[in-house]
Formats: structure tokens, sequence, C-alpha cells
């Protein structure tokens, strides 16, 4: 795929991402909604060519703030973090296949969520701490799909 | 001419990952820390935030309208027997509506009697739901009217069911409203049966309300309906906020604790009203979260004096104890010392020694008992 192709594919898949994030669910089921930007942010981060991830993961840190009535820098931060955490390792997670990146990737989750905890019961609002691995344990699940969709959009083999 | 790029280069220059991705970090830090401190230009970017995010907004919408749309296709016998329904329930709200004017009006001529100045009809304004439920922390909506429709910060919101919340923050174009079951939301409210007046805060799941300061004596049962209470001049009085379900006693301590279904349907529907308090100056401060806190300082107060004789009360306490229980109530930090703290006794007014002087004076009505700022 070419550059622009490729720049393309990361900005559509960031827009996405962000719809994703903003889809309107109920609030029973919004409790578990996968994270969705962290998921997006993650794979470019882990499989993507040289693209401004920390730029992308600010972009949609504000966008999450702005949305969510956030305190503004606290997604940004998570997001961030994240993406320089998992562009550091991507040269140890990119030997192993897909499903066992999944499992290695749960712990970046957690670590994402525990911080958004963190950081909001700084900012006086507390939340329930074990509501908070709903969306882990989704984001686990749905890693697969985010993978094998853009990878299937690069034209890369898919190999899990 | 001008070589076309199409790829990154080999050896990328400028500052590293690790240095771009910790001075994002420092600024971020530096921003969430501003913002909690209410810095007014981080008002205008996300103000600018929010109205970049519309058409993401509109596009996430668009799966939920289609299958709102594909809903409201029905078949003629559905339209007939709906518009059946629909009829009868015109008739019994007419029939309704009829004693309420009546109720009404004599309501009016009581409290002109009594020299009240609230009146009862509010300036409401119809606002469509354009986000819910993003998040499962902060029970909040996005409404589609904003500072350009005259929406304030502080106003109240309510259905056809009852009060939803209040706004928190108010964009061009938009603005955001922290639903009453948000664990940050304090409403004041009586309870309708027996007036007796205290607060609700929200539960933090999504589905309950908090009483947690109703004297251990209080007449509460399983059904009473709550209803605002107009303290603090943020909501208007009278409107249904919900239903107790739960009453917990627990065995020693002077307070128990009920709990309380939300009247308003707040995961259903997709419109709302916004409702224009009948006070000139809307809101002293701008801390949402300061609110529960002046309000449960001041219901606090009130059931500690509502409660029968406690163990060892000092004569001046007991004075104050059956006097008007509260300070003028006013938002703020500032105001939760304040309201935390027993009335100062008027220095005009020295205390008198028999209890039966002290409860005319109680009965009197003093200007700041409606906790209304003006």
């Amino acid at each position: 795929m070419s550059f622009r192709g490729i720049n393309l594919l990361f900005l559509l898949s960031v827009l996405i991402a962000l719809c994703l994030q903003f889809f309107p669910i109920s609030l029973s089921w919004s409790a578990a909604r996968p994270l969705w930007a962290a998921m997006v942010i993650g794979y470019w981060a882990l499989y993507g060519p040289n693209v401004s991830i920390i730029a992308a993961a600010t972009v949609l840190g504000l966008a999450c703030d702005a949305a969510y009535d956030t305190p503004l820098g606290q997604h940004v931060i998570g997001l961030t973090l994240l993406a320089y955490t998992l562009i550091r390792l991507r040269s140890i997670l990119g030997l192993y296949p897909h499903w066992q990146v999944t499992l290695l990737l749960w712990p970046a989750w957690g670590l994402y969520s525990l911080l958004m905890y963190l950081l909001d019961g700084m900012a006086h609002h507390p939340s329930q701490s074990l509501g908070r691995l709903l969306p882990v344990a989704t984001s686990v699940l749905c890693w697969p799909l985010v993978t094998i969709s853009l990878d299937a959009l690069r034209g890369k083999r898919i190999s899990m | 001419m001008a070589r076309r790029r199409t790829s990154s280069p080999l050896f990328p220059r400028g500052p590293g990952v690790g240095a771009r991705a910790f001075l994002v970090i420092l600024l971020a830090l530096g921003v969430w820390i501003a913002d909690q401190r209410g810095l007014p230009v981080l008002v205008a970017v996300r103000g600018a935030a929010d109205w970049v995010l519309q058409p993401v907004r509109w596009v996430g919408n668009v799966p939920h309208d289609i299958a709102e749309a594909g809903g409201e296709l029905k078949n003629y016998r559905e339209l007939f027997a709906e518009n059946r329904i629909l009829k009868d329930a015109l008739l019994k709200s007419q029939a309704r509506l009829l004693q309420m004017d009546a109720l009404e009006a004599e309501n009016r001529r009581i409290r002109q009697l009594m020299a009240s100045s609230s009146a009862l009809d509010q300036k409401v304004l119809i606002a469509e739901i354009i986000a819910t439920a993003q998040s499962p922390y902060r029970h909040q909506i996005t409404l589609n009217k904003g500072a350009s429709d005259g929406v304030y910060f502080g106003q109240a919101l309510v259905d056809a069911y009852g009060v939803m919340g209040q706004v928190i923050r108010v964009n061009p174009a938009s603005s955001i409203a922290l639903l009453v079951t948000d664990p940050g939301h304090g409403i004041p409210v009586e309870i309708n049966r027996t007036g007796l007046q205290t607060v609700a805060r929200g539960g933090g799941d999504g589905r309950v309300l908090t009483l947690p300061f109703l004297p251990g004596n209080a007449d509460v049962k399983v059904g009473d309906l709550l209803v605002s209470s107009g303290l603090g001049g943020r909501f208007p009085a009278g409107y249904p906020v919900g239903e107790i379900f739960d009453i917990r006693r627990t065995t020693g301590e002077h307070f128990i604790e009920a709990s309380a279904y939300p009247s308003a349907r707040l995961n259903q529907g997709r419109q709302a009203l916004l409702v224009w308090s009948n006070l000139s100056t809307p809101v002293v401060s701008e801390d949402p979260t300061a609110e529960p806190a002046a309000l449960a300082a001041h219901a606090a107060a009130t059931a500690r004096a509502q409660l029968p004789a406690l163990p060892e009360p000092l004569p001046a306490d007991e004075a104050q104890a059956h006097s008007p229980p509260v300070p003028p109530l006013k938002y703020g930090h500032s105001a939760t010392t304040s309201a935390a703290k027993p009335a100062p006794a008027k220095p005009s007014v020295k205390p008198k020694p028999k209890p039966s002087t002290a409860a005319p004076q109680a009965a009197e009505p003093s200007g700041g008992s409606g906790g209304q700022p003006q």
C-alpha cells in the first residue's frame, strides 16, 4: 500500500473509532463499550509504519475529553502513554502471532483503564472500580476484529 | 522538477517519539490541572472541540435514527389502535388539566395572599438529545440547544415524567446536562406526602437516587413520591423527582437512608424540556460539585433540627435547634462552610430562656429561609 493510502486509512480508522466511541447505546451496555480509540491507537502503534501516532493520540484524546466532559488532557495523557508504550514494545510484540498479541495486550488496556480511573478520582469523580474492568474484557475480545479488518484493508496477509 | 515523496523517510529527523510523547504528556498534564482550576480559555477550547465533533456525533447517530425511523413505520391497524389510546389519554389529561387550572388559580390566589413571589408558569424550550450515555461513569446527555438559544449554566432539565438534571456546560450550539443519577448531582426535594425536605443524590449506577440525610424518626414509606422543593432556586418547585422503593435503618444511627427510582425516563426518549427559572439571577457558582455539598450540609442541618431531643444539648444549641434551620443557602465553597455551621444568632435578638418562647421565633418566616440567591 502506498504512503498516501496508508495515511488515508489511518485517518479513516481514527474517524471510525471516534464514531464507535460516541455511538449512542444504553447505559447498561455502555459500561462494556470497548476502548475503540485506544485500540486504533494501539494497532497503528504496533503495526503501522511512520504515521503521526502521537498527534493522533492527542487529537483523539481531546475529542474524547470534549465528548465525555472529562477535564481536558485526561484522555490525551492516557492515549499518548499507551501509544508510547506500544511503540516501545513493537519490536517484541511484532514477533508473536496475532492471537498471542491479543492475550499479551490486556495489561495495556487494563493500565489505560486504571489511569482513567485514577485521573477521574483525582478530578473528584469517583466511579465503581470493578466496572472499569468490563471495557478491558471487551477490548480483548474485539482486538482480533480490529487487527483483521485493518490488516485486510492494508492488503496484509492475515496470519493468526 | 520536484520529486514526489511516495514513502516515509528512512531516517526521520526531529525529536524522537519518546521526546514527543513526553512533551505531549507534560502539556496535557498542565492543561488538565488548568482545567481543574477553571481556566476560562479552556472553556473556549472545549466549545471549539465540541463544535468540531458535531459531524462525528451526527454520523454516530445515523444508525440509531434509521432504526428509529424504521420503528415508526406502522400499519393502519396499529395506527388506529394508537390513535384510540391517545384520544383516551388526551381526554383523561384534559379532565386533569381542568382540575389543574382550578388548582393553579387557587394556588396563585393563596400565594398572592402569602405575598409569595414565585410564579407558576415557566418558560420552557424543547431540546433534542443528540448524545447520551457515552460513559457509564458520567451520567450526562448532550442537547442541541446552547448559548445561542439562551441556555445558561445550572438550568433545570425535565421530561414529561419528572426532573432529569441540570445543565453543567454551555457551548455555542449545544449544551451538556448532568443527570440526577450522577453521583456528583444533588437536588433538594421534599416528600410529597409529608413535606419533609431533604436532598436526593445520584446513586452512581444510573438507576437510583439516594436520600442519605433523613432523620431517624422521619415519616417515610416505600412508594412516597419525591418532588423538587425549589430550595436553592435552581430547580423549579413541584416537579416529580423520584419514588422511594427502599428504606434502610441502621441501629444506633440518627439518620436513615432511602433509595428512590427517578421519575424521569432518563434513557428513553429523544427530547427534553429546558426550564427557565423564575429567578432573575440564575446561579452564583460555576462549580456543580459544590452544590451537593452545600445542599447536603443544609439537609443535615434540617434533619438535625427535626430530630427529637439529642443527648446533652447545650442551652444555646437547643435554642438554635428550634430556630429556623438554615442560613440563606448559597452555592460555592464558601457557602458550603457557612451552611455547615449553625446559623449565627442575630445580635438584636437575645436567646430566651424558655423553650416555649423559642418556638414562635422558629415560626417566623425569615427572609433567607427559601435559600434562593437573589
